[in-house]
């Protein structure tokens, strides 16, 4: 996909777009507020990493200028400051996700690939299918193999979240925040030991794992290749 | 010495002092008009019952005998049916009804030196001829002048009563704002405990006062956390900031450091730099009381719930058991971000420090108008006297400080819970330590 990048720390931004330029994408780079706003306004992009600090035109005002034009681009807010109003705020001025600094490359990549990629069908369906895992949303229940599985209301939940961005993945602290709303670092495993609970129900019992871990990183739901997935890199 | 012509007072007392004369000219000038008006109107009675008098005299008398009676300010002559002069007061006209003729050279036969007044003079027809009567309208010019002199005085008495009035408004007002500029020259001066001075009258300086004094009271609040910030940031941050200068100064230096295994070392303090340094920045805001603007109905009840679904696993592993008996629907006002956190550092500090076998309880119940939490463990426990000091920043009880943490946990609780109005005890579980945070319901 093709991302625009305005980001007034040249390491960072290098961090970024090499980063991201790796990963296949291309990057249109911009220092400075006013720039980036007239590159957002004079191209297409997919998506939009706006530090909330440059020069030019905050970042905040960049990201209210094109919600104001109806630019409907998907935009990851990156911020330095740690203020508890901070991500209501980014939000509130119309961007789509929000990082703090400092953060891993993994952790901007998948937020930003859950952004640009957000399926637009997900929210009328009441069924969710990955290989032979079948999910009923209304019925709250869930089937693998033609097997019921049982799973706890927490578990439910982050199956659902993990299926519902199949082929993604999803972090530990984007888990955190889908599946318990909690916006803060707990100190303890609570992800992982979730994730290992889910596991030995929806995994453990079957042939093929749907659960993948990418480690340091988070979780990747996917089907293997024989059952309609996409082979794995 | 106050700068009249820029005191308000003053300004008040001049604008008052015309008001003032306005008002009591006007009241002056109304009662002016309804006394000569009462006067005038007994006039005309009196004149028409003397004419009636007179006219009756004047069928069995000579016109000079009938009007002799008619001496002094009062005046009356008799004119025949062409209007000549018959008897009497020659200045008079022959002329029927009433008329008031203003300060003539109507001069009373018998004064002639007299000063002129203005006369109410009234005709009527007597047979054939005509009759008129007079009098010198004295008694109302008097009555004015009385009380021109009544207005000039109250206009004296108003002025000096007014310059007494602003000068003791303007020396009060002065010396209050006096003490309030010195009040917030100290302030701004640095003793950051300095607050206006009340009287306690509740007047509208009070009032402004009070006002002013909790800005300063949030000012002086905000100064302290930053300085608690930078204090702390400085005191904790660079202990592990000089360890990662030290592991960075290793891989450049020795050729046979294990590069990769510093840099992750080194890696795993910049996250501990951060994590600290975010938990500071997080319990100065909420302290600074930033969030509360966005205040919501919060869950209590579902929050906990949340949290302790979300380390029910964790606390398995820890070899703990966890009861909980939650009340369901428990309401509070609140952020429901920062108590999910405030209620998970809890649960973590028991996973931490109760250690493996302990028996961790949540409870959260209605009290009357507050809802009461409360998170037990049956661990060894805080010893009294320190109980008070965990709360602080930075203090953690192991002098090692070997298990993970930045001692920042409890504060955070505390933080969060003053934010809230609640208040939040530390007591003795028989055995482990018992946190109880009481919030007012919603």
């Amino acid at each position: 996909m093709k991302v625009l990048l305005i980001e007034d720390d040249e390491p960072t931004a290098a961090y970024i777009a090499n980063g991201l330029r790796q990963a296949g994408h291309e990057v249109d780079h911009s220092a400075d507020g006013r720039d980036g706003l007239v590159l957002a306004t004079t191209c297409t992009y997919d998506a939009a990493v706006v530090d909330r600090m440059v020069p030019g035109l905050d970042g905040l005002a960049v990201v209210r200028t094109l919600r104001s034009i109806g630019a409907k681009l998907p935009i990851l807010l990156l911020t330095a400051l740690g203020g508890i109003d901070d991500r209501v705020e980014g939000l509130e001025a119309g961007a789509d996700d929000y990082l703090g600094k400092p953060f891993a490359f993994s952790e901007l990549m998948a937020r930003l690939n859950a952004l640009a990629r957000r399926p637009p069908i997900t929210t009328g369906a009441t069924t969710l299918q990955v290989g032979d895992l079948i999910m009923d949303l209304v019925a709250r229940t869930v089937r693998r193999a033609g097997q019921p599985i049982s799973l706890q209301p927490r578990e439910f939940k982050l199956l659902e979240v993990l299926m519902r961005n199949r082929g993604r993945m999803m972090t530990r602290t984007m888990l955190l925040e889908r599946v318990w709303d909690f916006r803060f670092d707990p100190k303890t495993s609570i992800v992982e030991t979730h994730v290992s609970r889910l596991r030995a129900k929806v995994d453990r019992p079957f042939e093929a794992p749907l659960i993948h871990t990418e480690r340091g990183m988070g979780y990747i739901l996917e089907a293997p290749p024989d059952m309609g997935g996409v082979p794995r890199r | 010495m106050i700068a009249l012509r820029r005191s308000i007072a003053v300004h008040l007392a001049a604008l008052f002092f015309l008001l003032f004369a306005g008002a009591i000219g006007g009241a002056f000038a109304a009662s002016y008009w309804f006394v000569r008006a009462e006067i005038v109107s007994r006039m005309r009675a009196d004149l028409a019952a003397r004419a009636d008098a007179i006219a009756s005299r004047l069928r069995t008398q000579s016109p000079e005998i009938a009007l002799s009676s008619e001496t002094g300010r009062r005046v009356a002559a008799v004119f025949d049916a062409n209007g000549a002069l018959v008897a009497g007061q020659p200045a008079l006209s022959p002329v029927v009804g009433w008329r008031e003729i203003a300060a003539g050279p109507l001069h009373l036969d018998e004064e002639p030196e007299q000063e002129s007044e203005s006369v109410l003079r009234y005709g009527r027809r007597v047979g054939e001829r005509i009759l008129v009567v007079g009098e010198g309208m004295h008694i109302a010019e008097d009555t004015g002048e009385a009380l021109l002199a009544g207005l000039l005085s109250s206009w004296a008495f108003v002025a000096l009563a007014g310059c007494a009035g602003a000068a003791l408004i303007a020396w009060r007002v002065d010396r209050r704002v006096r003490r309030t500029e010195e009040a917030l020259a100290s302030y701004a001066g640095g003793a950051m405990s300095t607050r206006l001075p009340l009287t306690g009258s509740g007047d509208e300086l009070d009032r402004m006062a009070l006002a002013v004094n909790a800005v300063l009271e949030r000012v002086a609040a905000l100064v302290e956390t930053i300085r608690q910030v930078t204090t702390d940031a400085a005191h904790d941050l660079k202990t592990p900031i000089t360890r990662l200068r030290h592991r960075l100064a290793e891989a450049e230096n020795s050729p046979n450091a294990d590069v990769k295994s510093i840099i992750s070392a080194a890696a795993a303090d910049a996250e501990q730099i951060v994590a600290t340094f975010d938990a500071l920045l997080r319990i100065a805001q909420v302290e600074a009381g930033a969030r509360r603007a966005r205040f919501d109905l919060v869950d209590l009840s579902d929050v906990l719930e949340t949290v302790t679904d979300a380390y029910g696993p964790d606390l398995e592993q820890a070899g703990q058991h966890i009861e909980t008996a939650v009340a369901p629907g428990l309401h509070v006002r609140g952020d429901r971000d920062l108590l999910a956190q405030a209620f998970a550092n809890l649960v973590e500090n028991a996973i931490r420090h109760a250690g493996c076998g302990a028996h961790v309880s949540v409870s959260a119940e209605a009290r009357g108008s507050s809802a009461q939490l409360v998170v037990s463990d049956s661990g060894p426990g805080i010893p009294e006297a320190d109980r008070a000091r965990v709360l602080q920043r930075f203090v953690r009880l192991e002098a090692s400080r070997s298990t993970p943490g930045t001692g920042l946990g409890l504060t955070l609780v505390k933080a969060v819970a003053d934010m809230h109005g609640a208040t939040l005890s530390l007591s003795d579980n028989w055995p482990g330590l018992r946190v109880t945070i009481r919030f007012t319901k919603a």
